[in-house]
């Protein structure tokens, strides 16, 4: 079977960044991309759980297909994102994707542990950063066949 | 009893009198000399550097005073001298005594007798005995053996007296070097008792010389280096290598009278004198520069800390600072003018510079940073992982890596593999106009391995020694040769964490050697 149709809707994801210039670069990476996609953006931990849960403001959100995961995060940092989205039966299949400038051995460990679904070092070079947004892109939208619904 | 055996007695007993002082003695051989050989005077005459001292004189008629110089040349004492044994004459002012004395005109001197007086191997001067009278006969033989025994006995005293000042000097000089030194001094005998206490001692020990002195070195001691050290002392005693000395330093645990306990270095060494065996420690109080030494040590590790932090947390930063200037060169390079394309150019090149810098910073700060785990490491495999890893480099350059049997040591391999790297890329990367041709070397000494890397690059001048392993020091522009300089200085610091030595041997155009030591591991 090949991936799942995705032409019909632009793929959701969910950015948890706090830094506006990484969240610009990943906007700017994905224009680039070919899929069609929109970038819904959170600033913190809390806000990445809030989303998810569809609590307070984020009420009427959509479920990302896929969420691209910082690390260090204010008030709830990308650890316990994953260890709560990993923890929770209707989060859990969602494909997360660490993308963080930490390149210490704990750290990925540590995500691994959690079952994040890729660990991806941001690359200092834009056409590397460019490149790895499109990898993830292509790598979990078209090629990966993910559990629907 | 003849006349010489009184003589012999008369000598004897000035020279064996325990109250005369020597310059007494002297005095009284003079005068007795006078007395037996019918003359006026006596002197001891010190000739040296063409001139003729008087230090003794005595007789019935001293013309001349103890002390006083004169010139040699035409006295009688100059021929004497030259003569190298006793010169004698007895009526040289006499019209009818034919040759006529030379020397009479100046010295008025009838009689003369004179004999060398030789200290050790040097000529010291002339025991002489004159008269302005004539003599009534010759000199006898035994008179003439008379003077050349007082000159014996005066040669023989004089250089006693010599070794004996000699001696005072040097126990003086020893005596105040022992009071000066700043390190603690101590002697014991073979039961170990405290026989010898400097102010240095007292200094780091606390007690007072007269309340040390006959105790047991123990007290000295911190109880546990007491048993350590006894036996050292004994095996030391006995050891083999008797050589009259012999010192090896090794630290020790002091115990200070008030208790305190403190890191100190001593030297032992031993003396067999007439009374038995001696053992002096020399011992130096450790503990400021042992302190100094932590404190340095805590710094560095700060500093190496500060340095993984800072590079670490700069990548964030630089990594807006090179995104957005790359991303603002995709996409207005030729849209703008040609200055915003120069400045943009810049900001790229200096943002990829700075980038490599913050890298290799942080590789360098990793080295001291990583626990080490010290194990058994196959050099041969290391070397071969190495050149897998510059395949593509040794095709480029055309180059070829030899090695001789490497050994197996005490190391980190991730470390060892990263300072192979460096050196085996750095000697590729100073080719000259040759292909590059490297040698690897190891030589066993003891427990330690000397591993060589040689090449046959373009070298480098040996006044740049000290600079090539400082980090991001470079002997080359950039443009030459690209880099940061950082690969020579993380060599060294991963050599220096295996506790090894690294150095390097260059002469410009002539290759380079660069040689590290390394703990044994097999």
């Amino acid at each position: 079977m090949d991936g799942i149709p995705v032409a019909a809707r632009p793929i959701e994801i969910l950015l948890v960044e706090d830094n506006p210039g990484d969240v610009r670069l990943t906007q700017e990476a994905l224009k680039e991309g070919k899929v069609r996609n929109h970038l819904n953006v959170v600033w913190d931990g809390m806000a990445a759980l809030a989303f998810l849960r569809r609590e307070g403001e984020y009420e009427g959100a959509v479920r990302p297909d896929l969420i691209l995961l910082d690390l260090n995060l204010p008030k709830k940092d990308g650890r316990e994102v994953l260890e709560e989205v990993k923890g929770n039966p209707e989060l859990r299949r969602l494909p997360v994707v660490v993308l963080t400038t930490s390149e210490a051995e704990q750290d990925i460990l540590k995500a691994y542990d959690l079952q994040v679904n890729a660990y991806i070092t941001k690359p200092v070079d834009l056409d590397q950063f460019i490149g790895v947004v499109r990898a993830i892109e292509d790598f979990w939208l078209t090629v990966v066949k993910l559990p629907s619904g | 009893m003849s006349s010489y055996a009184a003589a012999l007695r008369e000598l004897y007993e000035i020279t064996a009198d325990r109250d005369l002082e020597f310059s007494a003695k002297l005095r009284a051989l003079l005068r007795m000399g006078c007395r037996r050989l019918g003359l006026d005077m006596g002197f001891l005459a010190r000739i040296r550097g063409g001139r003729c001292e008087i230090v003794a004189a005595d007789g019935a008629e001293t013309v001349v005073e103890e002390g006083s110089l004169y010139a040699l040349e035409g006295t009688i004492s100059h021929e004497a001298v030259q003569a190298g044994e006793p010169v004698h004459f007895t009526r040289a002012g006499d019209p009818r005594s034919s040759p006529r004395h030379p020397s009479y005109d100046a010295s008025r001197m009838a009689a003369y007798i004179g004999a060398p007086v030789v200290v050790g191997s040097e000529d010291f001067g002339l025991l002489e005995f004159s008269s302005s009278r004539a003599r009534p006969g010759p000199f006898t033989e035994t008179e003439r053996d008379l003077v050349t025994l007082m000159a014996h006995w005066i040669g023989g005293e004089l250089q006693r007296r010599r070794a004996e000042d000699a001696l005072r000097a040097s126990e003086a000089k020893f005596a105040g070097i022992l009071e000066v030194a700043v390190d603690a001094i101590i002697s014991v005998d073979e039961e170990q008792r405290i026989v010898l206490f400097n102010r240095g001692a007292e200094g780091t020990f606390g007690y007072s010389s007269e309340e040390i002195m006959g105790q047991p070195l123990d007290v000295l001691l911190s109880e546990g280096a007491r048993s350590a050290h006894r036996n050292h002392i004994r095996e030391f005693a006995g050891s083999p290598v008797s050589s009259r000395r012999m010192a090896e330093r090794q630290e020790i645990s002091g115990r200070r009278k008030d208790g305190e306990e403190f890191p100190a270095e001593a030297s032992i060494s031993k003396l067999d004198t007439p009374d038995g065996k001696l053992f002096t420690v020399v011992l130096q109080d450790i503990t400021a520069s042992k302190r100094a030494h932590d404190e340095l040590a805590r710094s560095n590790a700060e500093l190496e800390q500060f340095a993984y932090v800072a590079s670490h947390d700069l990548q964030e930063p630089l990594r807006m600072v090179a995104s957005y200037t790359q991303l603002l060169a995709r996409r207005y390079r030729g849209k703008l003018d040609e200055d915003a394309d120069e400045f943009i150019g810049y900001a790229v090149d200096g943002v990829n510079r700075m980038r490599e810098l913050i890298n290799d910073l942080l590789l360098y700060s990793r080295v001291g940073m990583q626990v080490e785990e010290f194990v058994p490491t196959d050099l041969e495999r290391v070397v071969k992982d190495t050149l897998a890893d510059l395949e593509l480099t040794l095709e480029e350059t055309d180059g070829v890596v030899t090695s001789d049997p490497l050994p197996v040591v005490l190391g980190d391999e991730g470390q060892l593999l990263q300072l192979f790297q460096n050196l085996i890329a750095n000697a590729l990367k100073f080719r000259g106009d040759d292909s590059p041709r490297v040698h690897i070397s190891a030589q066993r000494s003891g427990k330690e391995w000397t591993v060589s890397i040689r090449d046959n690059g373009i070298g480098f001048d040996p006044e740049h020694l000290d600079r090539v392993f400082v980090i991001f020091q470079r002997l080359h522009n950039r443009r030459e040769y690209p880099g940061t300089g950082i690969g020579l200085s993380l060599a060294k610091k991963v050599v220096e964490r295996h506790s090894g030595r690294i150095w390097a041997e260059s002469e410009p155009g002539r290759g380079s050697t660069f040689s590290f030591t390394l703990r044994d591991g097999g």
